[in-house]
């Protein structure tokens, strides 16, 4: 087999050899068609990678790039379109698997417990739970159910004082608890492979698509206390995926 | 660098080691990716056969009551390594890893798994049993005690279990055969539900699903309060349930069955709700089984069709070049490029980092104030 030569036939290869090996390895390859085929499937494997055609990443960063150009970051938010010629300080969260695991377990137990609470009141009266104080708003069960919409757009919550008076602690706590494993999941990315970022991304669809679906049936029926803790547990199952996730990103390192 | 990675490969370095247990030593193996098969003799010792290279090295050490196996690369990343690994029935094991599929037979132990992408498939485990993927089929059969089965985008099927169990997929259907639990909770948003097994007085049976159907037999004498519920699906039944009418049934449906010291919770956001009979056809489950065995003879076929073309490689006698040494050209090269595919996020991460630096960053928008 020649072992002691093919050990070094990839250095030769790569041409990492000095000039006595070198001519040692070549003086081998002359007289052994053993080792000179090895070399030459070497040869042939590096054609055939070369060969191979460009494959474009997982992830865009032209949306990245476009967004600063265009003055709005990556997470949606909007800043100065013009910034003097200087470095600027990142700022960057950063938060360890374990306080993450903490806060998230608190923060389920609280919006669980909150959003039982509110269900059984607004099982208990109907009436009050029907409507809220501007008709479309939902009522303190459905609320709960519709947080996510809610706590999407934080803009429209501070922009007006009755909503930000309506929002619940545990909805806050709650859309908290998420936008911190997305960001954690975001930044851990890179550490996961390519179809497992699309598994988990696929079941989040599906269970955002769970959580809307409840939420609208909610809005439509704000008393039905079963659709109050079917949204409870839809919510509380895109947390636990979201640990997951984020801990399968730590696990990568 | 392929050279590099093909060399590597011509000296292999099987390990097939025994080491001697002591009652109550648990078994912990981490296989980064391949196969990981578990299985019991009547010995008071465990054998670890791995077939690998010389650039790997298999690690097999014993501490207090562990006795760990890993697998390190001298250079470069670790590769795919299948371990056969045979332990005494009493043993406790713990498998974790990344492409692992997992498969025990009889293991009398605490049994847990812990993969990203892969099948597990146990058959025995007592005590505690967790399996958790979240890409594969989990298959757990033969279990006693306290059994928690997790996975994400695949199906989960349990059967002959006895104890508390807590099974729980996202994008999978959950089924189970012979249950024996007085504690059951069972989870999915979209796949189906199907139970099989008897209700025990004051057990608790709790069924839930946003897409799919539940299935739940219900014994003629049962002591049960039943309560089922959707928003878009419907409740039917095999049987006439008492006091049931079709006003009462509607959405939602609760009845006292006996003296009503059960709970069974059964709730579908979007899909029906079935009761009938212990020892009625499923049509549920018979969808699943079909397509198992298909896709079992399917890989019955690809497997007799790989050994005929192995069968012709070894006709065609002596070869030189990397073939002399059993080394498939193409199957490297593959694996080549999709170690050079897995190293593209950290590349992209890495630009996206040097991007932020690069670039202004968006100010943190402030988080509502709770109070």
């Amino acid at each position: 087999m020649h072992e002691e030569w093919t050990d070094q036939l990839s250095d030769y290869f790569d041409d990492e050899l000095g000039g006595a090996e070198r001519e040692a390895v070549e003086q081998h390859l002359r007289g052994c068609a053993d080792c000179r085929a090895v070399l030459n499937d070497l040869k042939r494997v590096v054609a055939q990678a070369q060969s191979m055609p460009p494959r474009p990443p997982q992830a865009d960063l032209w949306a990245g790039i476009a967004a600063q150009f265009r003055g709005t970051g990556v997470d949606g938010t909007h800043h100065s379109t013009r910034v003097p010629f200087r470095r600027p300080v990142p700022v960057r969260f950063a938060f360890t698997m374990p306080q993450l695991a903490a806060a998230a377990v608190v923060l389920m137990a609280v919006s669980a417990g909150v959003a039982w609470q509110i269900a059984d009141r607004s099982g208990r009266n109907t009436n009050s739970a029907a409507t809220a104080a501007a008709g479309a708003q939902p009522s303190d069960g459905a609320r709960d159910a519709s947080a996510p919409a809610l706590l999407a757009a934080p803009d429209r919550d501070a922009a007006s004082g009755a909503a930000i008076a309506q929002v619940g602690y545990a909805d806050a706590q709650y859309d908290a608890a998420v936008a911190d494993l997305e960001k954690a999941l975001k930044q851990g990315r890179g550490r996961l492979d390519a179809s497992t970022i699309a598994i988990v991304e696929h079941n989040l669809q599906i269970i955002d698509q769970a959580i809307a679906q409840a939420r609208e049936a909610l809005a439509g029926d704000p008393a039905n206390s079963y659709l109050s803790g079917h949204l409870v547990e839809a919510r509380r199952r895109k947390l636990d995926l979201l640990r997951r996730a984020t801990a399968l990103t730590s696990e990568s390192n | 660098m392929p050279a590099h990675l093909i060399l590597a490969l011509l000296l292999m370095a099987p390990t097939d080691q025994t080491v001697q247990v002591a009652k109550g030593t648990k078994l912990d193996v981490n296989n980064f990716a391949g196969d990981v098969v578990i299985k019991t003799w009547d010995k008071d010792a465990v054998r670890v056969e791995v077939n690998h290279s010389d650039r790997e090295t298999i690690d097999i050490k014993q501490n207090d009551q562990t006795l760990t196996v890993r697998g390190r690369s001298s250079r470069g990343p670790l590769r795919s390594l299948d371990y056969n690994i045979t332990v005494p029935g009493w043993m406790a094991v713990n498998v974790s890893g990344n492409y692992a599929d997992v498969t025990m037979e009889g293991v009398g132990g605490d049994v847990t798994v812990d993969t990203t992408h892969g099948d597990i498939k146990v058959r025995g485990g007592s005590g505690f049993v967790s399996l958790k993927t979240v890409m594969g089929e989990i298959t757990l059969e033969k279990a006693k005690g306290r059994v928690e089965v997790r996975d994400v985008n695949e199906s989960i099927h349990l059967a002959d279990i006895n104890g508390d169990l807590s099974a729980e997929s996202t994008n999978g259907s959950i089924i189970l055969d012979r249950i024996d639990s007085g504690n059951v909770d069972l989870y999915t948003v979209n796949g189906n539900i199907s139970y099989d097994g008897p209700v025990r007085d004051k057990g608790v049976y709790r069924l839930t699903t946003h897409n799919g159907m539940i299935a739940m037999p219900i014994a003629e004498r049962v002591n049960a309060t039943l309560t089922a519920r959707t928003y878009n699906g419907s409740i039917r039944s095999t049987f006439t349930l008492p006091g049931d009418t079709p006003e009462r049934r509607g959405k939602r449906l609760t009845l006292t069955l006996g003296n009503g010291s059960a709970h069974i919770e059964l709730e579908s956001f979007g899909g029906a709700i079935a009761l009938r009979r212990p020892g009625e056809a499923r049509p549920e489950t018979e969808r699943k089984r079909t397509r198992d065995m298909v896709n079992k003879v399917l890989e019955k076929a690809i497997e007799d069709a790989k050994e005929k073309d192995k069968s012709k490689e070894k006709g065609k006698g002596d070869q030189f070049g990397l073939a002399g040494f059993g080394i498939d050209v193409d199957a490297v090269v593959a694996e080549a490029l999709a170690e050079a595919q897995a190293a593209i996020p950290d590349a992209i991460a890495a630009a996206q980092d040097a991007l932020r630096l690069a670039m202004p960053r968006a100010v943190p928008r402030p988080r509502p104030d709770p109070r």
